[in-house]
């Protein structure tokens, strides 16, 4: 296209278009008889229809049968790697929101090799269309079993049968948060066209499941649910705002008990009023979800739109981003910004490093610091100032004035428990600490005592204490805030915590007191 | 020029929780909400009370020890035989009356124990709870039901855990080597 002046793209002219339009001038090579013929053959015709200049679709695929699509469109297009259309297909749409981007993956493509790169379209609802063509086995490779073939599928790479549990396509998309997920196949065009046409008028990332047949490695992959003879039986085709009957005579309908489904069979005069309806623009995932569980046999599969909900899209949003950015910190572009700023240049193993500095860019950047700065100050101040925040970060240390690191009593590990005994009655404690060479050793505690000692006929003479004690003892240092105490406490379920002075020696702090502490604090200020 | 409708767009958008990243909003410190600091009052029925051990007035000492030592409980609670709660005997009566002492083995707990203990009801407020903690440095408080019945034992690790819990960013997720906690954001 060649640019006006002004530098507008120039208005597209009112142009009908035809499905001829959209072939491209290719052969077009699948195997004959592949699925993916009569989807090609849909969207060639769908595309006409949607009232979009041919020069604003893009279509972007992977890698796969599938992702042949592109050539054989007669659009923009991107052929691109394996798994990662969804991030081209970003891109693109993100830098030109104008155009209708068509995504075209399959099975392996999207839910293995691309699977998260997918996953992260979905939630971030770019306004992207998804076709995954789903034949439950890798073609293009020749044959190997896929993120979605059934257990037990024997093929070369699985000469026992798989044993990967397959995963559903549609549970996959509402997992991520996906606004428009439905599901059609591709041997009824009529069906496909209703979907594709759906999904093109869902602002967001609209994904549709194709069920298609890979006639050489998979061949009748769907045939016991789409086969002509049996798919009114094996299908229930979802309508908005209509009950979920079935059947080719009509006669049967799905219904949930709970969160359990129930297949009714209607009687020839029964009325369909209790029936729920069909809500595609339901807010939560679950009843989708459910949706989706169904299974053939025992269900009817459902086809459909089984989720359409309104959400923002990213492009909107960062687009709105934006403006507020540049409102904010006026124009930019990339290159002052890789040439600018802050960066040292190596010119050699060992030599100076040259320090650049871009004044404006330290001056905005310093600008954003000062922000950051004056919100954590005055956060730090509401902090400081709560009475409850306060008491919890005060220094234990500061605490032991209070109580009185005198208190604390040791005893050695060599000593008799006796002497432990004598201790904890002569100053009415409850715990002492066990010392040796100025090293903690561990503390013993009255609960020690008539736990181990109690009742038993140990010689308290000739028992040492450290054969009762508690030995290596979780402790506190001096520094720790009553916070970090009692996070050990409360932690370790100790009621004495040990306080490190280093060359001052050991303090100890109980339970009660730290509680008391924190509380009393918060009641005499608060 | 930023027409009016953008600006307006601009705006609304700031204020939704993804316009957040327009103007960084860095919280730090994970302050505890004002709301969530009234477990202060909570009753202390709605705190997880333990089964309390009992015994009866007339039970001997020996047997009494021999129950806490084997349940790796603290204190057994006393009770006469209308089932009401006469006393308290604990880990720290065993130390004053029974360790190092003559008393015989068979001796009625009651006359050791530590009789009319202080009781709080399943409505008091934690801090009164931890009040009495501290001033007594007691480890168990029984709790008595409105019928004079009792409800269980208030203990002070539980105590401590609900504190615990609700002060996430002053108190449970506080590095267990403390000096590792960042000064700046980034670690500076």
């Amino acid at each position: 296209m060649i640019a006006t002046e002004d530098d507008k793209p120039a208005e597209p002219k009112e142009v009908k278009l035809t499905r001829r339009d959209f072939v491209a001038p290719v052969d077009v090579r699948w195997c004959p008889g592949c699925g993916d013929y009569a989807i090609l053959n849909t969207i060639q015709n769908v595309f006409p229809t949607l009232g979009i200049p041919r020069e604003r679709f893009v279509v972007v695929s992977g890698i796969g049968c599938s992702s042949r699509f592109p050539y054989y469109m007669n659009t923009y297009g991107f052929h691109t790697i394996h798994g990662r259309a969804p991030a081209v297909a970003t891109g693109v749409k993100l830098a030109n929101p104008e155009l209708s981007v068509w995504m075209i993956t399959g099975d392996g493509d999207g839910l293995s090799i691309g699977g998260n790169h997918l996953m992260h379209l979905l939630r971030r609802n770019i306004d992207i269309k998804v076709l995954l063509f789903n034949n439950k086995v890798y073609g293009l490779t020749k044959g190997q079993y896929s993120p979605t073939s059934e257990l037990g599928f024997i093929k070369k790479s699985t000469p026992y049968g798989s044993i990967d549990y397959p995963i559903n396509p549609l549970h996959f998309a509402l997992a991520s948060q996906a606004t428009f997920v439905a599901r059609t196949y591709d041997t009824n065009p009529k069906h496909m066209t209703r979907i594709f046409n759906a999904a093109a008028a869902h602002k967001g990332t609209a994904f549709v499941e194709i069920l298609q047949n890979c006639v050489i490695y998979n061949n009748k992959a769907w045939a016991d649910i789409v086969a002509r003879e049996v798919r009114d039986d094996a299908l229930l085709d979802l309508r908005d705002g209509r009950p979920l009957i079935y059947g080719k005579e009509y006669n049967r309908a799905i219904r949930f008990n709970g969160f359990t489904p129930e297949i009714v069979e209607l009687e020839e005069d029964a009325t369909t009023d209790d029936l729920p309806l069909h809500h595609r623009s339901d807010s939560g995932y679950n009843y989708a979800y459910a949706l989706a569980g169904l299974e053939y046999p025992a269900f009817p599969m459902p086809i459909g739109v089984f989720r359409a909900v309104e959400r923002p899209t990213y492009g909107e949003q960062s687009l709105l981003q934006a403006r507020y950015a540049t409102e904010k910190r006026g124009h930019r572009n990339l290159q002052s910004l890789l040439m600018g700023g802050d960066y040292w240049e190596v010119e050699e193993k060992d030599a100076l490093i040259k320090v650049h500095q871009d004044p404006h860019a330290r001056a905005d950047s310093l600008a954003d610091e000062m922000d950051v700065i004056e919100e954590r100050r005055a956060e730090r101040e509401k902090y400081i100032s709560d009475p409850l925040f306060s008491a919890l970060a005060t220094r234990i240390s500061s605490l032991e004035v209070t109580y009185g690191t005198g208190r604390v009593i040791s005893i050695d590990p060599g000593d008799s428990v006796n002497r432990a005994i004598m201790l904890l009655k002569e100053y009415n404690l409850d715990c002492l600490l066990v010392i040796q060479n100025k090293k903690l050793k561990g503390i013993v505690t009255s609960r020690d005592i008539v736990m181990k000692v109690a009742l038993t006929d140990m010689d308290r003479e000739k028992t040492a204490v450290k054969e009762i004690m508690t030995a290596r003892p979780d402790r506190a240092e001096s520094w720790n805030s009553v916070g970090d105490a009692i996070n050990k406490m409360s932690m370790g379920s100790f009621r004495h915590l040990p306080v490190d002075h280093n060359e001052q020696g050991y303090g100890m702090i109980s339970v009660q007191e730290l509680l008391g502490y924190v509380y009393t604090s918060v009641k005499d200020k608060g | 020029m930023t027409s009016p409708d953008t600006a307006r767009n601009i705006s609304a958008f700031a204020d939704t929780k993804y316009g957040k990243l327009g103007n960084i909003a860095v919280s730090y410190f994970t302050v505890t909400k004002s709301a969530d600091r009234e477990f202060w009052s909570e009753p202390v029925g709605r705190l997880t009370l333990q089964k309390a051990l009992t015994v009866k007035s007339d039970t001997a000492v020996a047997d009494a020890i021999r129950l806490m030592q084997e349940k790796g409980k603290g204190c057994v609670c006393v009770q006469d035989d209308t089932g009401a709660v006469i006393g308290i005997f604990t880990e720290r009566d065993v130390m004053v009356h029974f360790i190092g002492q003559s008393l015989s083995p068979d001796t009625p707990v009651d006359q050791v124990m530590t009789p009319d203990p202080v009781m709080v009801s399943p409505e008091t407020p934690l801090s009164e709870a931890i009040e009495i903690f501290y001033e007594h440095k007691f480890h168990h408080l029984p709790v008595l039901n409105g019928n004079g019945r009792l409800k269980g034992l208030l203990s002070i690790r539980v105590a401590v855990d609900f504190v615990a819990e609700h002060l996430p960013g002053e108190v449970l997720n506080r590095p267990p080597d403390a000096s590792l906690t960042a000064i700046e954001e980034g670690g500076g």
